[in-house]
């Protein structure tokens, strides 16, 4: 029981500091791959994983550069941020939300996807991901290969082999 | 744009773990990188864990033969998700050639995918497991019995993810027209290692099962709906679990229903799994709607909450399974293995769901596809070799078209098909409760 109390005896200022920082909410400022500066309150930028652990690490001070990300996907990447700092949002107003963020064409839905998983935000990587299997479904292999530009790597014999095998899928 | 090359693997998954198994299955032909994905095992447990969701086989029942001249299609979960249809027509047709594996199929349970089903094969009745979707199958060894006087039914499928061994379990019980009514022994416990070479009895069952219905896997055991052996036992437990992997049996903590009484019969009360959550449906002929059971938090007793209150005289009959428990407020259910409905739970408003384009009488069962390879799933090396491909079994041309004549013939002359040819004999197999009803 001692030690717990001195536990939270410690603990409480510390709480305290760590919450008034949180109110405050300091800028951080990300480099696109395209150099270009964008400043966004902190709470904004950590839901993405990689920012929050450089964030814990200390390594937040100046500007982080995101090389792998340009600032068009940026500045859409950081919307969708803003939209889910406050999780008690409206349910169904996040949903009409989402559903028209992710209303894109492939191209921009590509780079979400891999700014997504690179800067690791869970809840955008799982919508992105969803819309992409909701455009395969349904579609047959020659239409996936070329709507993804995909190069087929299987001789004609082994296609035919694994085909055969599988002749239900293919049925309309 | 969105070449193999530069889409991280990790990506790739996250976005193939979201398709239903015909996509998945036809994505396997667009490159070598996504057929290495979805072929393995590690992608397979991974798609299987995020669809907790059933979807269902279906068997058309012809009037009078049951199994004989059916059909096969498989309803999956995430063609039917769309709200509030009243009407399912996207049902395909069975993956493989099914038919072949022998006459009077009739489906029995399903764990992780893999179909277990008992045919008729060479005028001998055999047990099968098979998966629809990758079109293996096995055939399992006869009960561990030289005694014909001993009656074995299969209780149950499940899987140990520990040991990552599938395990049916069977009841061996003296028929009944051997002993006198009052006789009630023990039934005995087999035990089958999927891969094993033979059926290994583990002893007696310390409770006599109760009704025809097939133990609900979750969490690594089974839940069955039990009885003491002694009837004078004022013991209230009705339900017990089998863990697969130390294969044991455990009383098992019930909602608290109405006192069930001696001689409590199985229409009544049903067991099930939906969601991760184990149910249980209560509709008792003296009450005026069912009442269904959900145990929020597994295996605690206080958990036990009564989540609906269906006031509907038409689920009164039969076991009700649901499929999508806990994805939403739109609720389905298949009552009585022939009749899909669905509940809101929101507005608690009921309707019935047609499946349309197949014949109307049928059986289904609820089913989760999966890609789960009978190679993968069966223990040692040596039991490989009795693994064999649907598709590579032999197929008698006339069979073939006297199949496709059956089936091209419109419904009407389906019907009369069954009524004309002999009932076939049904002797040595126990039919669930609705196929017996056709013979009435």
């Amino acid at each position: 029981a001692i030690q717990s109390s001195r536990f939270s005896c410690v603990g409480f200022p510390l709480a305290y500091i760590f919450l008034a920082c949180k109110k405050k909410s300091m800028a951080l400022k990300l480099k696109s791959s395209d150099n270009k500066i964008f400043e966004v309150e902190e709470l904004v930028a950590v839901q993405s994983e990689t920012i929050k652990s450089l964030v814990e690490d200390g390594c937040a001070n100046n500007v982080i550069p995101l090389p792998n990300v340009d600032s068009k996907t940026l500045e859409l990447v950081l919307d969708w941020c803003k939209n889910h700092v406050d999780v008690k949002l409206d349910e169904e107003k996040l949903k009409e939300y989402e559903d028209k963020f992710i209303e894109v064409d492939l191209a921009v839905l590509y780079d979400l996807l891999m700014a997504a998983n690179y800067l690791n935000i869970k809840d955008l990587l799982n919508r992105a991901s969803q819309k992409v299997a909701d455009m395969l479904k349904g579609k047959k292999p020659e239409q996936i290969r070329e709507t993804f530009n995909i190069v087929n790597d299987f001789s004609p014999e082994e296609e035919e082999e694994i085909r055969k095998e599988n002749l239900w899928a293919f049925e309309e | 744009m969105m070449s193999n090359m530069d889409i991280p693997i990790l990506v790739i998954m996250e976005i193939l773990l979201r398709l239903p198994i015909k996509s998945l299955v036809r994505v396997r032909y667009v490159c070598k990188t996504w057929n290495n994905i979805v072929s393995d095992p590690y992608f397979t447990r991974m798609h299987l864990a995020r669809a907790p969701t059933a979807s269902l086989v279906i068997q058309t029942l012809l009037s009078y033969n049951p199994g004989c001249y059916s059909k096969f299609y498989m309803l999956e979960h995430a063609e039917w998700d769309a709200r509030g249809h009243s009407l399912f027509a996207p049902l395909k047709k069975l993956p493989q050639k099914f038919y072949l594996l022998g006459h009077n199929m009739i489906l029995l349970t399903s764990c992780n995918g893999l179909l277990c089903l008992s045919a008729v094969r060479h005028k001998k009745e055999v047990t099968c497991v098979c998966n629809i979707a990758t079109g293996e199958y096995m055939t399992l060894p006869g009960a561990e019995t030289k005694d014909d006087r001993f009656w074995q039914t299969i209780r149950g499928f499940g899987y140990s993810p520990k040991t990552n061994e599938y395990k049916l379990i069977a009841e061996l019980a003296l028929d009944k027209g051997f002993c006198r009514p009052d006789f009630n022994p023990a039934p005995r416990v087999e035990v089958y290692t999927l891969g094993a070479d033979s059926w290994r009895i583990i002893g007696d069952a310390p409770y006599s099962f109760v009704g025809p219905y097939f133990g609900t896997f979750l969490n690594g055991a089974l839940h069955c709906l039990i009885q003491p052996i002694d009837t004078t036992d004022s013991n209230s437990t009705f339900i017990c679990s089998f863990d697969i992997e130390k294969e044991e049996f455990q009383p098992f903590p019930g909602p608290p229903i109405q006192d069930l009484g001696p001689n409590w019969e199985i229409e009544h009360i049903h067991l099930g799994a939906s969601g991760g959550f184990l149910y249980l449906c209560e509709n008792y002929p003296t009450s005026s709607s069912v009442d269904i059971w959900v145990m929020k938090e597994y295996g605690n007793e206080q958990s036990w909450m009564k989540e609906f209150v269906i006031s509907n005289t038409s689920w009164k009959r039969g076991p009700v399974y649901f499929l999508n428990y806990g994805m939403g407020d739109e609720i389905y259910a298949l009552r009585n293995f022939n009749q899909l409905c669905a509940y809101n739970a929101r507005s608690k408003c009921f309707r019935e769901v047609q499946v349309c384009g197949i014949y109307p009488e049928f059986h289904a069962i609820p089913y989760t596809p999966s890609l789960v390879s009978l190679k993968d799933a069966v223990a040692g090396e040596k039991s490989k070799g009795h693994i064999k491909s649907i598709q590579s079994l032999p197929e008698k041309k006339w069979v073939k078209k006297l199949y496709n004549f059956l089936l091209s013939a419109p419904f009407k002359a389906e019907a009369l098909c069954g009524m004309i040819l002999p009932p076939p004999k049904v002797m040595g197999i126990r039919l669930p409760d609705p196929l017996l009803r056709q013979f009435e």
